[in-house]
Parts: C-alpha cells; structure tokens; sequence
C-alpha cells in the first residue's frame, strides 16, 4: 500500500500524517485505477449483474470487480501488519450482500462485523464502528483527527456492499437515476447505486518518523453537523453541512481562501446537490469543486473515504478531474467541467447522509 | 417534545426521545450539544421488516420509510430531528465508553446507549461533569 519509505520533510503539530491508503470501486482495484479511471473519464456505471433488476426503472449501479466477499474486498485494499493500530470502520451495512442474507437471518446482518473481522485480521488495539449513513467515512476522518493525540497508528476502513435490499430501499426512495448520474448538473436526476472498499492509515508525525514511513498527506481537521430536518432529505438551507463545514475549518484553521479544491458529496439528487451549494456559500463559490461519483457511483458509508483517497491522488498527480456527467453546472457553480491542473495541496471533504448527518474534513495531499 | 411526534414513533424510539429529553432537562438544557449514540441494537428488525415487504414484485411495494429505519443511525436521526439538536452528531454500532469520545467545542455532551434491553441518556455538562442520567 504505501509508496516509498522516506519521511517527508514538513512538520505539523495539529495534524495526523498518511502513510498508506488503497481502495477497490468500480473502477478496478487501487488508488491508480481509481485515479486513472477518473482522470479519463471513464465510468466504472454499468447494468448490474449481482441480482436481478427486472422490471425496475433504473439497472445500473457501479459494482467492484469479481464475485468476492467483503473481507476479501478488503484485503485487496492493503491491510496494514504489525502496526497493531486503533482501528476505525466506516459503514452502513457491513458487510450485508443481499436480502436473502437477511432472510436467513445471517450474522451479516450486524452492522460491526467488518469491524471484528478486520480487528482480529490486523491485531488493532481497538476498533470503533461509525454509522452516520453516507456520512461515515467522512465522519470516520473526523473522529480519526478528534483521537490524533490519543493514539499512534490509526486505521480507517470503510466498507459497503450493493445488494438488491439497498437498491430496492433507494429504487422506493425514488433516488436513483435510470442513467449514471451527474453531480451538480442542471438536469440531474438521482444517484448511481454503488460499492466500493477503503483504507486508509493515518499516524501521528512521530509515528511515521520512527517507521520511516512516506508522508502522502495530513488530516488537519474535521467537524460534525446534524440537519434535524428530515429522515432522509437534507435541509434545504444546508444548515448541518454548513455547521461541518464551520468545524472542519476552524480545527483545521483554514478558509477557503486556503483550500485547492472541494471534494463535494455530489450524489446527483436534486435536493442533495442544491443543499451542498447552499452550506458552501458565496465563500465557497471561488473553490473549485468536484466529485468523482459520477465516475464511481455512491458507495455509501465506504464514499467519503473513496473519495479522499481521489483527492489526495490528485494532489500528487498535480492535476484536479472533472465531474463526470457535468455539462451545465447548477447556479453557474465552479463545478468542473473540464479538468484542471493543481498546484494546492489543501482541499475539503464533505460527505452527508440520511438523518441528516454531515461531516467534513480538511486534508492534504503531497505533490509527487 | 411534542406529543403529535411520540405518536408516530416506534416503541423504542420514543423512549429514547423522552430519555434524551430528562437528561438534558436536568443538565439545564444547554445550547451547543453533541449528540453520540452507541447502538448495540442495530438494525434486524427493520432489516427483516423491510425486506418483506421488498423482496417481491421486484420491489414495487417496498416500503420507503422501512428502508430508512434499517440504517443503524436511524435512532440518533429521529432523536435529533426532535429534539432539535444541530450540533455535531456521531452514531456508533457496538459500546463504548465516556473516555473513549472525543467532544470538541460543544458544551454538553448527549450520550444514548442503546440497548437491547433499553435506552439510556446521560447528559455531561462539559465544565461540570456527568449531570444527569434518565
């Protein structure tokens, strides 16, 4: 998982430093096929092939690849030895593959079982699972950073698999979009149902002096906010992400004059999209903004942590990709349409999720 | 709390509502609470509630509100939504203990168990100390 083994130069007191990330999406396996794919343009949206979606209105979703177990998605994703760390999972439904596992009421049905697994897997000290809807892999990062003075080596996974009972909840919802969404169009019309594995590592400075370990960027801050609006819509006015965003800032002690770019929630629903503009404001309008969901899909709890991996690949590859699927942005947003190249290190990741959970965090990448 | 939103709440989300509600009652209702739920009851009932009614006719007569109650966050999210707390928020599958959370700028901090066998709330003012448990 990680590159190199030599310890960046940058000291920083308030922050936790990467020294390893890896993912699986529908774009393949790792953080380079994630990037690459992105960087492309290519869609890893397809017509589903896990279950069947006969008769439903929408049958695409972004599905990893392979027919493996949510354990084993996690393994290709570089599982960190002997760092013996604190581990923190991100989830919504663990590693729940389908209705008839709920049928037989399967042990896959709790919610912390990647979290025992993965603690026994990687001898972890402790292990936390998050649920905050599509929010927790962002709030993962947020708690990661709230507990960087309490331990060395933490671990974040985040992990969500598609399955016919998530599809067939958000095909009821009405959420979906017949065709791979487009984040922050004017003409969205519903996210892309998806998957997708995580990891990240994420250690104290000193740690990653010790071990001699490559710096590939920092957590620098996060923060936390509920709409209390609404089971499953967010608030209009964006209320709760703006109260994220407020705390990500401030901890980080950053504005967005600081940052590079913004890497948006972006599922592609028109409350969604609309609220994310809202909660960053006239100040956010001069950041660049992003998403690579239109690429990927909406992995859920596992998103956030997908979608950091992107930005710091980003960062290192000094050049920022557009929004797959944007052609017309919504309010004349600085939503990429094009790619661009990327000199700022320094970006927000916000995430949000039904009952109106909000994280963001603030990071940064290392240019290669 | 308004009793139009108890009525339409399951059994054991109105009784983490009302024991939320004593406990920040008796720690002087503070402003800027943080919410934390450590849920050690998940999502069964609903998971199997809801794919009952999804599970055929292709999914025609899935049940929207059902698919929303099977997230493990569900519970925090109706707390919130009625008590009105806006403030950070973080759900947790699985238990956990005071030391172990972390709470920012917030000046209280709201901690629900959830429990099989119950719900309990316990408020800590943060410049006081543990203040009330219901």
């Amino acid at each position: 998982m990680a590159r190199g083994a030599e310890t960046h130069g940058m000291e920083a007191v308030n922050s936790l430093a990467i020294t390893g990330y890896g993912c699986v999406t529908s774009l393949g396996k790792g953080a380079d096929a994630l990037y690459a794919g992105w960087k492309e343009g290519r869609r890893g949206i397809a017509r589903i092939r896990k279950f069947d979606t006969t008769g439903m209105e929408c049958r695409i979703g972004g599905e990893m690849p392979g027919r493996e177990s949510g354990p084993g998605y996690l393994e290709h994703c570089g599982l960190p030895e002997d760092l013996h760390p604190d581990l923190i999972v991100a989830t919504t439904k663990g590693f729940l593959g389908s209705g008839a596992e709920v049928e037989a009421r399967s042990v896959t049905l709790d919610a912390s079982l990647p979290a025992r697994w993965l603690q026994a897997k990687i001898k972890a000290k402790s292990a936390t699972t998050v649920s905050t809807a599509c929010a927790s892999g962002t709030a993962a990062l947020a708690l990661a950073w709230s507990r960087r003075e309490k331990a060395d080596v933490i671990v974040i996974a985040g992990i969500d698999l598609l399955s016919d009972f998530v599809f067939r909840g958000f095909a009821a919802l009405r959420a979906m979009d017949p065709n791979p969404c487009r984040p922050f169009d004017e003409t969205r019309a519903g996210m892309t149902a998806a998957e997708a594995a995580a990891v990240m590592v994420l250690e104290s400075e000193d740690s990653a002096k010790r071990r001699g370990a490559k710096v590939l960027g920092r957590l620098l801050g996060g923060g936390l906010g509920c709409d209390a609006t609404h089971p499953t819509a967010p608030d209009r006015e964006g209320r709760g992400m703006a109260t994220a965003i407020a705390g990500a800032m401030a901890t980080s002690h950053s504005t967005f004059n600081d940052l590079g770019h913004v890497h948006a929630h972006g599922t592609g629903t028109v409350f969604n999209d609309a609220m994310e503009l809202k909660a960053l404001g006239d100040a956010g309008r001069k950041t660049p903004l992003t998403t690579v969901k239109g690429n990927v899909g909406h992995a859920f709890g596992a998103s956030g942590l997908v979608e950091a991996i992107a930005s710091l690949e980003a960062v290192r590859h000094g050049f920022l990709p557009p929004v797959a699927g944007l052609t017309r942005p919504l309010d004349n947003w600085p939503a990429l349409v094009e790619g661009r190249p990327l000199e700022n290190p320094r970006f927000l990741k916000i995430s949000a999720g039904f009952g109106g959970f909000n994280a963001a965090v603030v990071m940064e990448g290392v240019r290669e | 709390v308004n009793p139009s939103d108890l009525d339409r709440l399951d059994k054991r989300t109105r009784e983490a509502v009302l024991a939320a509600a004593a406990a920040l009652e008796k720690a002087g209702n503070p402003k800027r609470v943080f919410l934390w739920v450590a849920t050690e009851v998940g999502s069964r009932e609903a998971d199997i509630a809801f794919w009952k009614s999804a599970k055929d006719e292709g999914g025609l007569l899935a049940s929207p509100a059902t698919f929303a109650a099977t997230l493990p966050s569900a519970l925090a999210g109706d707390v919130a939504r009625i008590l009105g707390l806006s403030g950070p928020a973080m759900v947790t599958v699985g238990p956990i203990e005071m030391t172990e959370i972390p709470v920012g700028d917030a000046e209280a901090l709201l901690l629900l168990h959830d429990r099989p066998s119950g719900v309990e709330a316990v408020a800590t003012d943060l410049s006081r100390g543990p203040t009330a448990a219901a």
